[in-house]
């Protein structure tokens, strides 16, 4: 997902489960700052760059493309943007096969419980990092954050599904190319995919870039074969999903407030809390433009009656360089470092246990070989 | 790098600086080129090794893949291409001028479209570009010479003799292990 759902949907999500502005915001703000945390960001900050919950492209393209580096981008990509949704599924293949089969990123697994567990009484930046997790569980299912050719490539059969005046659902093949400059052109099917790389571990074959930005709009709905999925189609309803991770993310937040029972269940969402907005909010999600920030915006100003201001990655910079060394830790982004750290560690250990050698080696593993 | 890793490179290394010698100095026996020999064999253990990889990629993992078939495809192609070159020792200069040439060519573009590409994401790419030139240079200088002089060796040899040395640098160049606690 991008800026306008991360941001703004949800800002939107968080006033309807129940915060007030200036919470929402500090959520909205985290969830969104996922996606800006890079090494670079923090080696600016002189913080530590463990905290990494994104990486540039050419931090990839720097990191050599052996056992760890492929570690050192699985740990952050399956963390933060493409969640593991069943660590010990089988499936076909050998052992490796397996282990980059089980790293897939879909919907409600357990690993989005342990997720939603982990902000439980804790701050409102583990809030928002829950939040960005939960919502790209969404947007990149079927996709892995792992670079694998085997399971992240796409082939020349994907076709968008566009509903005409009718209301009549008709295909057209999507064209894409390798212009990182030419924005997608809606109108004419035609988007830009990374380039296509046989190589298992190039980084082209990181998560749904073979796809482009298609899991990231929400009015796309597109029909393609995974590589995984042994010739079956899937047919990806973007609308339908992006529908299901807001009243999801509702559903969250009111638990996390302490509404909503004991327990986060799976497969539970709040229709009920967008009843009075739905037709507005389907119409935002439909829309075909590339980016829906406007339309949010507008919709999260209604609610609150207050001004959501642009974001910006510089907001809390100044905060967190002119505290002292104890207090680094007590400013929004001292929080936000702690909390994805936290998570990252959370995700990790449990893939590590599942004994997937794709995140990194064990030190209980390095203890027993130095012994 | 893994210890298995270093233990590869350096093996690599060892055999190409081998090679680069053997190539720069091209003793003659029985009225056959050491050096040409070595050439061949070379260029024949680097298609043979991606080859076997692309099979191994294919029947480990690819075969599972959509599509995947392209890389079996790949191999095969690569494997023949691979024996063919092993053989080419024996044939006129002239076959053999052409196919390094050819060789160096086309890996030479290829290095510098990934130098280009680097330098789009503002990565560091200036290594890779000198790389790609050097073959191109040498491409130039394999199909302008009228018969396989001693300018020819030279060229392989440094080639070999290069890669040779950063293998080795690559052996012994420390790296960072994160353990997960």
């Amino acid at each position: 997902m991008q800026l306008d759902f991360h941001y703004y949907a949800t800002y939107c999500a968080a006033y309807l489960a129940g915060y007030n502005h200036q919470e929402c915001l500090d959520i909205a703000y985290s969830a969104q700052f996922v996606d800006c945390l890079s090494k670079t960001f923090l080696k600016r900050i002189k913080a530590t760059p463990l905290a990494a919950t994104t990486q540039l492209q050419l931090e990839m393209m720097d990191l050599k493309k052996d056992a760890f580096g492929v570690q050192e981008i699985t740990r952050i990509w399956s963390s933060f943007h493409f969640l593991p949704y069943d660590l010990y599924s089988q499936s076909r293949g050998g052992k490796l096969y397996k282990a980059k089969y089980r790293l897939i990123c879909n919907t409600n697994g357990d690993l989005l419980v342990k997720t939603v567990d982990l902000a439980k009484n804790n701050t409102l930046q583990t809030v928002g990092i829950a939040m960005h997790v939960l919502a790209d569980t969404w947007a990149h299912r079927y996709f892995a954050g792992t670079p694998s050719f085997v399971i992240n490539n796409t082939t020349s059969h994907f076709y968008e599904i566009i509903k005409d005046e009718n209301g009549e659902f008709k295909r057209r093949l999507i064209n894409f190319r390798n212009s990182a400059t030419k924005p997608d052109d809606i109108e004419n099917g035609i988007y830009t995919c990374s380039l296509y790389q046989s190589d298992e571990y190039a980084t082209m074959n990181l998560g749904h870039g073979r796809a482009g930005h298609l899991p990231d709009y929400s009015f796309m709905r597109y029909a393609y074969l995974p590589a995984w999925g042994n010739y079956e189609e899937i047919i990806k309803d973007n609308p339908s999903d992006y529908l299901h991770a807001f009243t999801q993310m509702i559903y969250a937040m009111k638990y996390l407030r302490g509404l909503n029972g004991e327990n986060f269940e799976k497969e539970h969402y709040d229709f009920e809390a967008i009843e009075p907005y739905k037709e507005r909010i389907i119409n935002i999600l439909e829309k075909r433009q590339l980016d829906a920030s406007e339309d949010w915006k507008a919709f999260g100003e209604e609610l609150s009656k207050k001004e959501i201001p642009p974001f910006s990655v510089e907001t809390y910079v100044n905060a967190y360089l002119d505290a002292n060394e104890e207090n680094k830790k007590d400013t929004f982004l001292g929080k936000f470092i702690t909390g994805a750290i936290n998570h990252k560690q959370m995700v990790v250990s449990n893939i590590i246990e599942s004994k997937n050698p794709f995140v990194g080696l064990s030190i209980r593993r390095k203890k027993r070989r130095d012994k | 790098m893994s210890i298995s890793g270093r233990i590869s490179t350096f093996i690599r290394g060892f055999f190409l600086i081998l090679a680069a010698i053997i190539v720069f100095i091209n003793p003659v026996l029985e009225g056959i080129s050491v050096g040409k020999i070595t050439i061949s064999l070379a260029v024949s253990i680097f298609i043979l090794f991606h080859a076997i990889k692309n099979l191994i990629y294919y029947f480990t993992m690819a075969r599972l893949m959509v599509g995947g078939k392209t890389i079996l495809y790949r191999g095969i192609l690569f494997l023949d291409l691979g024996l063919f070159t092993l053989i080419i020792f024996a044939m006129p200069d002239l076959y053999l001028k052409i196919i390094m040439g050819s060789f160096a060519l086309f890996y030479g573009v290829i290095v510098i479209l990934r130098a280009n590409e680097q330098k789009k994401h503002e990565s560091n790419y200036i290594f890779k570009l000198v790389e790609g030139i050097i073959y191109l240079v040498a491409s130039i200088f394999v199909f302008v010479s009228i018969a396989l002089t001693s300018l020819t060796f030279i060229i392989f040899g440094v080639v070999f003799a290069l890669y040779g040395i950063i293998a080795i640098y690559k052996t012994f160049k420390r790296s960072s292990v994160t353990f997960i606690q």
